[in-house]
């Protein structure tokens, strides 16, 4: 028989089963719901998440042993329990400090003892005053910034990539706390007047960032194929238990469709990401497009499937007696990262369209000539 | 996971590409010259089935002994691969090979496998799929067709309906009831019926696109030998399952291409002939938008199909009803496709023949996508199989 795989091997599911364990002891509804109010890294998952060593786990491409699957299954589990804690941001922070920074100063983030969080907007310009650089301008959706040790914004203008890494010490009075539709995921905006670029606590790398947006796309696909499949489980859940006309809802046929095409979506959203690991790991086929697809349809999946469970659910899925609502204004806030679905819609038809020359052009020519 | 095709398969696949390159005439790949002389294009498909065998891409993953190449199932996916991205012709024969063939594999016995399979990849034999019937369409399983035994022979009676190929073939595999008396799943038997025998005839239906390759066959006291049949006696619908997961999966990958081919082609031809109303498709937001959508869909297409081989060849030749999950997704997806190709063509979308600007290429791509959320199971009926065997929700 031929070698061809095309599914997690025994330690991915043992990971998978694990976190899916550990998470749901740790964090359970009543938790989200805490969380919400508090506004607060939650200290079981972050200690958690750091005793394990899996805020470490993801590594440049350019270094190799990514653990891009690996870490894709982590996010997807953080995605089901919407954890309160940074976990994207963190480990595409530590992405960027293990490609720039000496080991020795990225121990603690590596343990956890310090947090490190993204800056997924900005709107910054740099000037330069006797040979010294200063930014100016709004960073902006910093998840949990006040509870951070550094904030990195990536920045990708005219054609030049750059980061700007801060620490937080010495500007959280710069820091406005932002109302946001996500109740579970506190976003933070950073007013930089003026600021120096000293090259200790205000940085500016280049950087390319080519390998970064791979990365993180894929996280914040993984992230929303979690949403994906926990309303979809609590909405199988809840048909096989409430009964109208005297019959479990899920025996009616226009209930079931939905719960079918709702699976199709995840399991849609989970191979293009499952894909997509490998592919950028392995650079394989797609590799340089595939983390855009599968963020775009992903984004869409998540929501169309939290709506469709909404409308299952009846009444109260419209209501905050059900969590459904924080899955779903989790959906539109993760589908903006990076870019939302109408860029990343953008970028996909630059792409076929030959801006980047998709290796499958070449193939057609094949038809052609 | 490792989804890396070996060296040994690329190798096959460049192999494959040239000799496809060299058996399909350079007018096949211009789809407006395609079908402008419409003998010259009959006489190629016609010709297409022996073409195959002649370069050794049929059979391909069947034993030596069936008179198969013996060569794994990735280099037959590689080839129906390499087959849909040039958009070579399906043959006469693709049903009998694609359903017939790995369900005589599995259920038939040492005798009809030696008989039967040779000539099948030879194209000795054309065979046409006799399962749908007036009053048993997604309810299949309440097929009426009967077959009685009289002595060394069956003794069949009814009528199938939605036959692709009828006209062309010899031979019918055909679902019967045998026992009225079991439950609908549990007397119905998979029948192998020359289409020569006394009593079957065949009367052509039009499609919606106006090709005349669907038919309605009728059974009128059609006498077969006794052992004209595969599997066990009463359990044809176990046997069919197989056949209709077939169809339903495992084709996918070289679908996959052939959807990616058409999509190419049709974002060539708004670039060369402008979109309705004039603007240039890559300035245009709401098309490449969908363009772009398509774009997605197709690759996920690609990774879904990657993903029923894996679960095919891990886990022996068997697929679950997971495939269902497949059928609705290309289904669906293509039917979209469908619709965009006629927005994209604008005011030339009505017209036909010499006077449509593509040949009417586009519009019976439109027309194909109606059927195909409806054959191998509609859309429904995959759902109901995702939402219950899948997702296990009550009956």
């Amino acid at each position: 028989m031929e070698k061809f795989k095309f599914e997690l091997d025994f330690e991915e599911n043992l990971m998978q089963s694990t976190i899916s364990k550990a998470l749901k002891k740790s964090y359970p509804p009543s938790v989200l719901r805490e969380a919400v109010e508090e506004r607060k890294i939650n200290q079981q998952v972050h200690e958690f998440l750091s005793d394990q060593g899996l805020l470490s786990m993801l590594n440049p491409l350019k270094q190799g042993d990514v653990n891009l699957m690996l870490c894709t299954i982590l996010v997807n589990e953080a995605g089901r329990r919407l954890i309160s804690f940074p976990l994207i941001e963190h480990l595409m922070a530590l992405y960027v400090l293990k490609e720039e920074a000496t080991s020795k100063e990225i121990e603690d983030f590596e343990a956890g003892e310090k947090i490190a969080t993204l800056g997924w907007k900005e709107n910054v310009e740099f000037e330069v005053n006797d040979g010294v650089h200063y930014v100016n301008g709004l960073v902006k959706s910093i998840p949990f910034a006040d509870e951070s040790d550094q904030i990195i914004v990536p920045i990708r203008k005219d054609g030049q990539d750059q980061v700007l890494i801060l620490k937080t010490e010495g500007i959280k009075d710069q820091l406005r706390s932002v109302k946001t539709q996500d109740l579970t995921y506190p976003l933070y905006e950073l007013n930089l007047e003026n600021v120096k670029i000293d090259h200790v606590s205000t940085r500016l790398i280049h950087l390319d960032l080519e390998d970064f947006y791979r990365v993180a796309d894929l996280l914040i696909a993984a992230e929303l194929l979690g949403i994906s499949q926990e309303s979809l489980q609590m909405t199988l859940d809840y048909t096989k238990e409430r009964k109208q006309f005297g019959v479990e809802i899920g025996k009616f046929q226009a209930v079931k469709h939905m719960l079918a095409d709702m699976h199709l979506l995840s399991e849609s959203s989970k191979v293009s990401i499952e894909f997509g690991a490998w592919s950028v790991e392995n650079e394989g086929e797609d590799h340089d497009i595939v983390s855009t697809i599968a963020k775009a349809y992903s984004a869409d999946a998540a929501i169309r499937v939290v709506e469709s469970s909404i409308q299952v659910h009846g009444a109260v899925g419209f209501t905050w007696e059900h969590d459904l609502h924080f899955y779903l204004k989790r959906a539109y806030r993760l589908a903006n990262m990076n870019k939302t679905a109408y860029e990343e819609r953008e970028k996909v038809a630059s792409y076929f369209m030959g801006d980047l020359s998709p290796v499958n052009n070449k193939k057609i020519e094949t038809v052609f000539s | 996971m490792d989804i890396k095709f070996s060296e040994e398969l690329e190798k096959y696949r460049e192999q494959a590409r040239e000799w496809l390159e060299s058996a399909l005439p350079k007018w096949w790949h211009d789809y407006v010259d395609r079908t402008s002389d419409e003998k010259r294009y009959k006489n190629f498909l016609h010709s297409w089935d022996k073409k195959l065998d002649e370069g050794g891409y049929s059979g391909i993953s069947w034993p030596k002994e069936y008179g198969g190449r013996g060569e794994t199932v990735l280099k037959e996916m590689v080839f129906e691969e390499e087959a849909g991205r040039i958009d070579a012709p399906k043959g006469h024969n693709f049903l009998g090979k694609i359903l017939l063939g790995p369900t005589l594999l599995t259920y038939g016995t040492e005798e009809q496998k030696k008989h039967f399979l040779p000539r099948l990849v030879k194209s000795d034999d054309i065979w046409c799929q006799g399962f749908s019937e007036p009053n048993a369409g997604s309810d299949l399983a309440s097929l009426q067709t009967k077959a009685d035994l009289d002595g060394d022979e069956w003794v069949i009676t009814g009528q199938k309906v939605w036959t692709t190929e009828a006209q062309n073939a010899n031979w019918c595999f055909v679902l019967a009831r045998t026992d009225f008396a079991a439950p609908k799943h549990k007397g119905i038997t998979y029948f192998l019926v020359p289409m020569d025998a006394e009593g079957v005839s065949v009367r052509p239906l039009r499609k919606i696109s106006g090709e005349a390759d669907f038919n309605e066959i009728f059974f009128d006291n059609v006498r077969i030998p006794k052992d004209h049949y595969i599997g066990e006696l009463n359990e044809g619908w176990k046997v069919a399952m197989t056949t209709l997961s077939f169809e339903r999966g495992i084709l996918a990958l070289g679908r996959q291409a052939r959807f990616q081919t058409e999509f190419e082609r049709a974002f060539e031809y708004v670039e060369e002939n402008k979109l309705p109303g004039g603007d240039d498709v890559l300035e245009n937001h709401y098309f490449r938008q969908k363009f772009a959508q398509s774009y997605i869909d197709l690759r996920i297409m690609r990774y879904h199909s990657l993903k029923t081989i894996s679960d095919y060849i891990n886990n022996n030749g068997k697929l679950g009803p997971e495939v269902s999950l497949q059928k609705l997704y290309w289904s669906e997806m293509r039917s979209r496709l469908g619709n965009l190709f006629m927005e994209a063509q604008g005011d030339d979308v009505h017209f036909s023949g010499e006077d449509s600007p593509s040949a009417n290429y586009f519009t019976n791509i439109y027309y194909t996508t109606r059927g195909e959320t409806i054959y191998a199971g509609t859309s429904q009926i995959q759902r109901n199989i995702i939402a219950e065997k899948v997702l296990n929700l009550p009956r």
